[in-house]
C-alpha cells in the first residue's frame, strides 16, 4: 500500500504498461524475423540493354513487351535527377513507372548518371546538358533514325531537360516535366529557405563534390517525424506482410543509395537557380549559352504534386506561362514528391496520362 | 623546388659539420681513454716499484699473488675514474647545450660548469662545438620532408582547435533546437496529465489514436521550427563550422604533402580544371562544326 495513490489505478496502469511492453516485444521479434527472412531484395528488375556509355554515365534501353499503337514510334528519353538514383522509376515489380510505360507501348531510354568521383568535381551544368545529354539524344536519334525524340525530366532532371529543350528545341519533339523546379523564388519549400543563405562557394570549395550522405540527411530532416519515426513504427506494425517488408527494404535501399553531386554543378544550380532564380527569368547562362524559355515551342506536359515538400507546386506551376509553345498543360496530382512515382493511386494516374498525352502528339515525323 | 633544394643543402652542411664535430669529440674521448690508461700505467709501474723493494714478510708466494692481483685491479680503477669524470662532463655539457627547450641555466650552474670544466678545456670546447653543430642540424631538419609540416602546423593547431570548438558549439545549438518540439510536447502532456488524466489519454473521436495525434502535432511543430529564421541561421552555422573543420584537416594534410614535395589537392585540382576546360573547348568546336555541316554526325 503506497500512501496517497489509488492502488487499483496503480495496478491497472502497471498491467497496461506490461501488456504494451509485451506487444512491443512481439512486434520487434516479428520485425527481426521478417528482416532476416527478406533476403536480398532487388531494385530495377526490368530488363534493359546499355546502348551508350560515356565517362560515368550510361544509357539504358528497356526491353518492352507492350504493343505499340499505330504511329507511336518516337522513343522517350527519361532524364533523372543527379540526386539519388534513377532506380526510383523501376522500384518494384508491379509498381514500376518504366514497366507501365513499356506496357503502354512506349520505347523507353533512361540516363543513369552513375556515381561521380572526385575527378568529376569540375563538371558543370553545361557539361551535363550540352555534353552528356546532347550526346545521348544524338545516339537515340541515330538509333531510331529520327530528327527528334520525346524528353521527360524528373525533378532536377526536369530542370536540366527544360534547359536542354531551350537550347536544342529542334531535337525535342515533346517535353514532359515531372516535379521539376523552375521557379525558385518561393518560400513554400524548406529547401528554398535553407539554401537561400548558404555560402555555397565555401561548401563546394571544401568538399569538392557534395556528399550524398549530406544531401540525404537534409532530405530526411525536411520531414523528420514521418521519415525518421513513423516509417519505422509502421514497419513494426505491418512486418508480418512479406510483400510489405520487401517493398520497405527496396525503398530504404533506394533512399540511402545517394551519389554525390559534382561540385561545380551544385554550385551553379544552388547559386543561379535557388539563390538568384535566373532560369525562369531567362537570365541563366550555361557554358556561354543563354537559356531562353521562349525557345521551348514543342508541346509541354508539366506534372507536379500538391503535397510535395521538396519541390512545392509554386516552384513548378509557372513554367507553361514562360515557354514559347501553345500546347502546354499543367497537371497537379494529389500526392507527394516520391509518392507520385511509387504510390498505387498516383501510378494509376501518372503513366496513363503520360502515355495518352504522348499518343495524341506522336504524329509521324520526318526520318533522318 | 629551388627553395627545397636550398633547404636540403643546408641540412646536408649541418650534417657534415656535425660529423666533423663528432670526429673531434671522438678524438677527445680517445685521449681521455688513453690518458686514463697512461695514468694507470704509471700507477702500475709505481706499484711495481714498491713491490720491488725488499719484502718485510717471509712468505714470498702469498705476497706475489697479492701483488699480482693489485697490478690487475689498479689500471681498471684509474681508467674507470677517468672515464666517469669524462662522461660526467659530457653529460653536463650535453644538457647545457641541448637544443630542446628548457629553463636557462642559473648563474651558479654556469660558474660551476666553468670551474669544473676548466681542467679539461679542450674537451669542453669539443663538446660545445659538437653541441652547436647538433643544434644547427636539429633546427634545420624542419625545412625538409614531414618535419616542416609539423613545425608549420604547430601554429595552426590552436586555430584548428578553435574551429572544432565552434563546430561543437554550433552542433550543440542545432541539436538543442531539434529537441525543443519533443520537449514541449512532453511538457504539455505531463501538465495535462496533472490536470486531468483523460484529456490526453483518450483520443478525440475525430483524430485517430494518441500516436497519430502526436505525430501530427510534432510534424506541425517541426515544420514551424524549420521555417523559422532562428533554425535557418543555426543550420547554416553548423554547415559553415563543419566546412571550417574540413578545411582545417585538408590544410594540415596539404602542409605535409607540400613538405614532402608530393602534389597536393590544389595541384591536382588545377590539372582537373584544365582537363575539363579542354573537353569543353573540344565540345564547342565539334558543335560549331556540326552546325556548319548539319548532315555530319559529331
Amino acid at each position: 500500500m503506497i500512501r496517497g495513490i489509488d492502488e487499483d489505478l496503480l495496478q491497472q496502469t502497471m498491467k497496461s504498461a506490461l501488456n504494451s511492453m509485451g506487444i512491443l516485444h512481439k512486434k520487434m521479434q516479428a520485425a527481426c524475423r521478417a528482416l532476416a527472412g527478406a533476403g536480398n531484395v532487388q531494385l530495377a528488375t526490368t530488363p534493359y540493354s546499355v546502348v551508350y556509355r560515356e565517362d560515368r554515365i550510361q544509357v539504358k534501353h528497356y526491353h518492352g513487351s507492350g504493343t505499340r499503337q499505330p504511329g507511336q514510334r518516337t522513343p522517350l528519353m527519361i532524364v533523372y535527377a543527379l540526386v539519388n538514383r534513377e532506380t526510383m522509376l523501376d522500384l518494384q515489380p508491379g509498381f514500376s513507372v518504366v514497366q507501365k510505360l513499356l506496357n503502354k507501348g512506349i520505347d523507353v531510354y533512361m540516363i543513369d548518371w552513375g556515381y561521380p568521383s572526385y575527378n568529376e568535381k569540375y563538371l558543370t551544368i553545361g557539361d551535363h546538358v550540352l555534353g552528356y545529354m546532347n550526346n545521348v539524344v544524338d545516339v537515340i536519334r541515330h538509333r531510331c533514325r529520327l530528327t527528334c525524340i520525346n524528353l521527360m525530366g524528373i525533378c532536377m532532371g526536369g530542370t536540366l531537360a527544360v534547359m536542354y529543350a531551350a537550347l536544342h528545341p529542334q531535337k525535342v519533339k515533346n517535353l514532359i516535366t515531372t516535379v521539376a523546379p523552375t521557379n525558385f523564388a518561393t518560400e513554400a519549400g524548406l529547401l528554398h529557405r535553407w539554401i537561400g543563405g548558404l555560402d555555397v562557394d565555401r561548401l563546394v570549395d571544401a568538399y569538392g563534390n557534395i556528399p550524398g550522405a549530406m544531401l540525404n540527411t537534409i532530405f530526411l530532416m525536411l520531414n523528420p517525424m514521418r521519415l525518421m519515426v513513423d516509417k519505422y513504427v509502421t514497419f513494426t506494425e505491418q512486418c508480418a506482410d512479406q510483400g510489405f517488408v520487401e517493398n520497405f527494404l527496396r525503398m530504404e535501399k533506394w533512399i540511402f543509395d545517394s551519389p554525390a553531386i559534382p561540385g561545380e554543378t551544385f554550385r551553379q544550380f544552388a547559386k543561379d537557380c535557388y539563390q538568384r532564380n535566373l532560369l525562369i527569368q531567362n537570365k541563366m547562362v550555361i557554358d556561354g549559352h543563354p537559356i531562353n524559355l521562349a525557345n521551348i515551342t514543342m508541346p509541354l506536359l508539366n506534372i507536379y504534386a500538391r503535397h510535395d515538400h521538396l519541390v512545392p507546386p509554386a516552384a513548378c506551376s509557372m513554367l507553361p506561362q514562360k515557354v514559347g509553345g501553345r500546347d502546354v498543360e499543367n497537371v497537379c496530382l494529389d500526392c507527394g514528391h516520391i509518392g507520385i512515382y511509387v504510390s498505387r493511386k498516383s501510378q494509376n494516374l501518372l503513366t496513363p496520362k503520360i502515355a495518352a498525352w504522348l499518343a495524341q502528339r506522336d504524329r509521324p515525323v520526318s526520318d533522318l | 623546388m629551388a627553395q627545397d633544394d636550398t633547404s636540403r643543402q643546408s641540412v646536408a652542411v649541418a650534417l657534415s659539420e656535425l660529423l666533423k664535430a663528432s670526429a673531434d669529440l671522438w678524438t677527445q674521448f680517445n685521449h681521455a681513454w688513453n690518458t686514463g690508461n697512461r695514468s694507470n700505467a704509471s700507477a702500475t709501474s709505481d706499484h711495481q716499484g714498491q713491490a720491488a723493494q725488499p719484502a718485510p714478510e717471509p712468505d714470498p708466494e702469498a705476497e706475489g699473488d697479492r701483488a699480482e692481483a693489485e697490478v690487475r685491479q689498479a689500471p681498471d680503477k684509474n681508467r674507470t675514474e677517468a672515464q666517469a669524470q669524462w662522461i660526467e662532463m659530457l653529460m653536463r655539457h650535453w644538457w647545457a647545450g641541448s637544443p630542446f627547450p628548457r629553463d636557462p641555466p642559473s648563474a651558479t650552474e654556469k660558474e660551476d660548469v666553468h670551474q669544473r670544466s676548466s681542467p679539461h678545456q679542450e674537451t669542453v670546447d669539443s663538446i660545445n662545438h659538437w653541441q652547436s653543430e647538433w643544434h644547427k642540424l636539429f633546427w634545420s631538419m624542419h625545412r625538409i620532408y614531414g618535419f616542416g609540416a609539423s613545425a608549420d602546423a604547430t601554429g595552426e593547431l590552436e586555430k584548428d582547435a578553435a574551429k572544432i570548438k565552434e563546430y561543437q558549439e554550433a552542433l550543440q545549438a542545432f541539436l538543442e533546437l531539434m529537441t525543443i518540439p519533443v520537449k514541449e510536447k512532453f511538457q504539455a502532456f505531463s501538465q495535462a496529465q496533472g490536470a486531468d488524466v483523460k484529456t490526453e489519454a483518450e483520443p478525440r473521436p475525430d483524430s485517430g489514436t494518441i500516436y497519430d495525434q502526436w505525430m501530427r502535432e510534432l510534424e506541425q511543430r517541426y515544420a514551424e521550427l524549420f521555417a523559422s529564421p532562428q533554425f535557418v541561421e543555426t543550420l547554416q552555422r553548423v554547415i559553415h563550422a563543419a566546412v571550417d573543420t574540413h578545411e582545417a584537416r585538408g590544410g594540415l594534410v596539404a602542409n605535409f604533402l607540400k613538405a614532402a614535395s608530393i602534389p597536393t589537392r590544389e595541384d591536382y585540382d588545377r590539372l582537373l580544371r584544365e582537363f575539363h576546360e579542354l573537353k569543353r573547348t573540344v565540345r564547342e568546336f565539334a558543335r560549331r562544326r556540326s552546325n556548319a555541316e548539319p548532315g555530319k554526325q559529331t
